[in-house]
């Protein structure tokens, strides 16, 4: 899922792990996990399955599961279903499950890698622990940075090859310190990229089911797309966010705490539906808040969690007056009809902008009455 | 005499326009594309070129569709448009006060919601063709009737029957029920009709506030019996364009005429028929993601190449 596989690859590493480099997911993971696995199951089910199989074919014999049985939507079960199509096909190999209810057995797991003595498993796990954390930090930088500068850059893949030569080098280095100082650099060559002239472009918040927005292979690289169409596009979620405010749950995320996010969505949405639907609608609620042009929301079809919150997304934007454009995605390469309400909802953005900025003009911002929060 | 050219290359259809100065008008064409979209353009230009005057200029050019951009490579076009706002253009620019555009195509649907002559809000069927021109065109054929007279039939009708709408095949089941109960075929038919208008409002319209004055365009706008079916359930007038076949098309040669500065990159009429066009596909074979690309070639030479994830071959 995005750069994930930096982070936990090091961890995993440093756990005493042999990690087989998985393949970013690809045309080939989609097609056998579209073969394997039952019709109606979700898109991020298909492709986390076909990238096992490559995973297996590379010689992994372990296969770790996140999510094991305690997550609130069908994803929790997504793990042990996996494994045993996997099973079934003759395929062989371990499975841990990494969930609250296996905490026991992934203790004794990582105990039994560092030959038993649990001094050397704790030093290790710090360690790695570290290590991954400043990693994950730092590719959260380098996604950050590229979005944020994709948009003004003049020469078109600037951003795209800094990030990937960035990503190597993070991917590469084991090292906490030499970590440290690297962002330094990072923000140094992105802060140099040739810039256009180009004032505030549209800004367009990302909301929806984590996976699709994270993960490029799924959503199109929509947040490259979008960025080489001169338009800034935000994630609600990042890979860093989501492995360690999300899935560890060990630091509240600073920017905007799960708890705060939940308060803003309590008046329209009370409760969460399984997935990220609360804080997706939190994150709509507050890019309006923040003048944000427009919300884009991707989900799988048939997801649950998301399709049940489809209409209060609409009453939303409704409400805060932004507008919305839903996506609903699942394994189709025709990726015209997609870029055709993409490029419509951009055009509709840089009209009403347009419009607002001459209204600006007649009537200052001061002079206006500031929309009622419901 | 100035004129600025407009093509709209749909999954079904084709159309295409040719506007003057004036934005009136002067030659206009619609045909089947019949799964060819690169003979269906060479078609269009081929008939748009007949109507014209002896003497003109093309000033501009502009393509849309779902087919918009092999065509913009085909005949060199100044502008490559999504056909949404190409429909929302010709709209506002032709009917003042627009405020719904109902387009229901051979392929798609579309909703669009204009307000101060602004679009400001859309809606688009999603993969499946259910409540589109493809459907109706298929019961047509299974109850032997052509196209042009379903909507004649349907208003006939004086119990419409109530046909499933959420869905193509449970559609198609649902008539073919209703008629081997012996139901006249009029109300089989306007009940077709009905269900187009149920699914459109189900599917699209939830959430959105259709507002008059509304315009019905895109082919199935041809069909009296869907507009009636469509007036019934939205108690509201509907305005059936007169040039409701072509709006997109009409649409995209408008923002030729606005957008232009500067001399058109048009190829002209006779180098687009006369052109040896193709276009042809292969896989990209170095990395795993396996692109699609698309390589178009005009006379032998390779003018544009698209279709790449990371960019490479563009």
């Amino acid at each position: 899922m995005g750069n994930l596989n930096i982070a936990l690859g090091a961890l995993l590493r440093h756990l005493g792990c042999d990690v087989v480099q998985g393949q970013k997911p690809n045309k080939r993971s989609l097609e056998m996990g579209v073969r394997y696995a039952p019709e109606l199951v979700c898109l991020p089910f298909k492709v986390t399955l076909g990238d096992m199989f490559g995973a297996l074919e590379r010689g992994a014999d372990t296969l770790l599961f996140i999510g094991g049985g305690d997550w609130s939507c069908r994803y929790g079960y997504y793990g042990r279903i996996q494994c045993s199509i996997l099973r079934r096909l003759g395929y062989e190999f371990r499975s841990i499950f990494v969930g609250n209810k296996d905490i026991k057995f992934v203790a004794s797991e990582i105990l039994r890698m560092n030959s038993g003595s649990w001094t050397t498993a704790i030093k290790n796990w710090t360690r790695g622990f570290a290590v991954a954390w400043h990693k994950s930090k730092l590719v959260d930088e380098v996604e950050s940075l590229a979005r944020h500068f994709r948009p003004h850059e003049q020469n078109r893949g600037e951003c795209a090859r800094l990030s990937h030569k960035f990503l190597k080098r993070i991917d590469d280095e084991d090292r906490v310190l030499a970590l440290r100082k690297m962002k330094k650099e990072i923000r140094e060559e992105f802060c140099s990229i040739r810039r256009t002239g180009q004032p505030a472009p549209l800004r367009i918040m990302l909301v929806g089911e984590s996976y699709c927005v994270i993960e490029p292979f799924v959503n199109f690289d929509i947040i490259e797309k979008l960025g080489e169409l001169g338009v800034h596009a935000e994630p609600f979620l990042t890979a860093h966010r989501w492995l360690f405010y999300h899935a560890m749950r060990i630091n509240e995320d600073r920017g905007f705490p799960r708890k705060e996010a939940r308060a803003l969505a309590q008046p329209v949405w009370q409760y969460n539906a399984g997935g990220e639907d609360q804080l997706s609608i939190a994150y709509t609620i507050r890019a309006a808040q923040q003048g944000f042009d427009g919300v884009i929301h991707l989900m799988p079809f048939s997801c649950m969690p998301e399709t049940a919150a489809l209409p209060v997304f609409e009453r939303v934007c409704r409400l805060y007056n932004i507008p919305f454009l839903n996506i609903s995605l699942d394994e189709h390469t025709g990726v015209a009809g997609v870029y055709t309400r993409i490029e419509a909802f951009l055009d509709v953005l840089s009209q009403r902008r347009a419009r607002q900025d001459s209204v600006e003009n007649v009537y200052p911002r001061s002079q206006r009455v500031a929309i009622q929060h419901p | 005499m100035k004129c600025y050219l407009g093509i709209d290359v749909g999954s079904i259809s084709a159309k295409g326009v040719v506007i003057d100065d004036d934005r009136q008008v002067i030659s206009d064409c619609y045909l089947r594309t019949l799964g060819n979209p690169i003979a269906a353009t060479k078609d269009v230009l081929r008939n748009l070129r007949e109507n014209l005057p002896p003497r003109f200029s093309v000033r501009g050019s502009a393509t849309t569709g779902s087919a918009r951009r092999l065509a913009g490579i085909m005949i060199n076009a100044d502008i490559v448009k999504n056909e949404i706002i190409a429909h929302a253009v010709a709209a506002c620019h032709r009917y003042k006060g627009v405020q719904t555009i109902i387009e229901i195509g051979g392929q798609d649907s579309k909703l669009i919601i204009i307000r101060d002559s602004i679009p400001v809000d859309f809606a688009m069927n999603t993969v499946c063709a259910a409540g589109t021109g493809s459907f109706l065109d298929h019961q047509a054929i299974r109850l032997g009737l052509p196209i042009e007279e379903f909507g004649k039939l349907a208003l006939k009708a004086d119990n419409p029957v109530h046909i499933a709408s959420r869905c193509t095949v449970f559609a198609e089941s649902d008539m073919i029920h209703k008629t081997q109960l012996g139901i006249e075929r009029n109300d089989i038919v306007a009940g077709l009709c009905e269900a187009i208008v149920r699914n459109y409002l189900n599917v699209l319209a939830k959430g959105k506030e259709m507002k008059s004055l509304i315009l019905f365009q895109g082919g199935v706008a041809a069909n009296t019996g869907v507009k009636v079916a469509f007036e019934k359930a939205l108690g509201m007038r509907i305005e059936v364009p007169e040039y409701f076949l072509v709006m997109g098309a009409i649409g995209a040669a408008l923002l030729a005429r606005f957008q232009m500065q500067g001399p058109s990159k048009f190829i002209g009429f006779d180098r687009s028929v006369d052109q040896e066009f193709q276009s042809r596909g292969f896989e990209c074979p170095d990395c795993p993601n396996q692109c699609e690309i698309v390589e178009a070639v005009r006379d032998g030479e390779v003018v544009a190449r698209y279709g790449s994830r990371c960019g490479k071959w563009e």
